[in-house]
């Protein structure tokens, strides 16, 4: 059976190594990206299964990249779960507005974020 | 003679335990990852620039908290000077006397101070400390790293949050005293001798 793929766009080496850890332990198979730009690029390049976008990054934000993703024709179906380390009502609405399918709070719940990401794509 | 219905309703109570187990396991899984990241964040760098960093991603994004402030302890052990900070005002605490206020008191006596609910939003000064923790090399205390408010969805701290900030209280420090002592050196790694 074919691994998913999943693309992790993260400015923070901590929060990408440990959600790279968590996925690829999962069996999914995993691409990183350390800004919006690069995400657009690499959801372009290698077609994930799903992306996982930090809201705060350099060049281009996470909103802003999910506002993207949502143009383009190859990725405009790709499911989105956005990380944010605020909780509160108007950052998640912000996520919703421009397109994700989902979000999750820093610090990464691992069994949370196993459980977004299944009820996205599957095991 | 054991029902369809009775069957039906073990299967379920099966498949409900074995949801819990695997959740169980996958917290543990995401626990240990925590703490090995953590480890390697910190030993991964040979300048202290990025030791600075590591330490403040790993309490942003493991821990819960974009508010916090690193202390070094000055040779003579009588002030804190701070290394770095984020999320709060600088100003007030570019450098404190050992045994001043909770920070002060960490680096005099080497023992975490620890408020597991987290300091209310509302807090100031002292009060907004959620946990101070000296940075030790045996009982030598090299500086301090103070977390205030978390995140306002994190309730507070957990077992593994503990765990997080214990880990940092040794390994910080020695990292810090590595990036220290590779400066210092003649021939750091990679340049021939």
């Amino acid at each position: 059976m074919t691994r998913k793929k999943i693309l992790l766009a993260d400015d923070s080496a901590t929060a990408l190594t440990m959600e790279r850890t968590l996925l690829s332990r999962s069996d999914y198979d995993v691409v990183v990206a350390r800004d919006g730009r690069e995400a657009i690029k690499q959801a372009v390049d290698e077609n994930p299964d799903l992306i996982i976008l930090d809201v705060v990054m350099p060049n281009m934000d996470g909103f802003e990249a999910c506002r993207e993703l949502r143009k383009l024709e190859p990725t405009r179906d790709i499911p989105v779960i956005m990380v944010t380390t605020r909780g509160e009502g108007h950052h998640v609405e912000n996520g919703f507005e421009v397109g994700c399918n989902d979000y999750v709070t820093k610090p990464i719940n691992g069994p949370e974020l196993l459980s977004k990401v299944r009820n996205l794509i599957g095991e | 003679m054991v029902t369809q219905q009775e069957l039906e309703t073990e299967n379920q109570t099966l498949r409900s335990q074995i949801e819990s187990m695997k959740t169980a396991a996958e917290e543990q899984m995401a626990n240990m990852a925590s703490l090995y990241i953590a480890v390697n964040s910190l030993h991964a760098a040979l300048d202290r620039t990025s030791v600075l960093a590591s330490v403040q991603d790993v309490v942003t994004t493991l821990i819960g908290s974009e508010e916090m402030a690193i202390f070094e302890t000055d040779p003579e052990q009588r002030r804190l000077k701070l290394l770095a900070s984020q999320g709060i005002e600088p100003g007030h605490y570019q450098e404190i006397c050992l045994g001043d206020g909770l920070i002060g008191k960490a680096a005099k006596t080497g023992e975490a101070v620890i408020r597991p609910d987290g300091a209310s939003a509302e807090a100031v000064g002292d009060e907004a400390i959620t946990a101070c923790i000296p940075m030790k090399i045996g009982q030598r205390v090299l500086g301090v790293i103070a977390v205030f408010r978390l995140l306002p969805h994190k309730g507070g701290l957990n077992s593994v949050d503990l765990d997080l900030l214990d880990l940092l209280s040794t390994h910080a420090a020695v990292a810090l005293l590595f990036t220290r002592l590779y400066g210092e050196m003649d021939h750091p790694i990679g340049v021939p001798l």
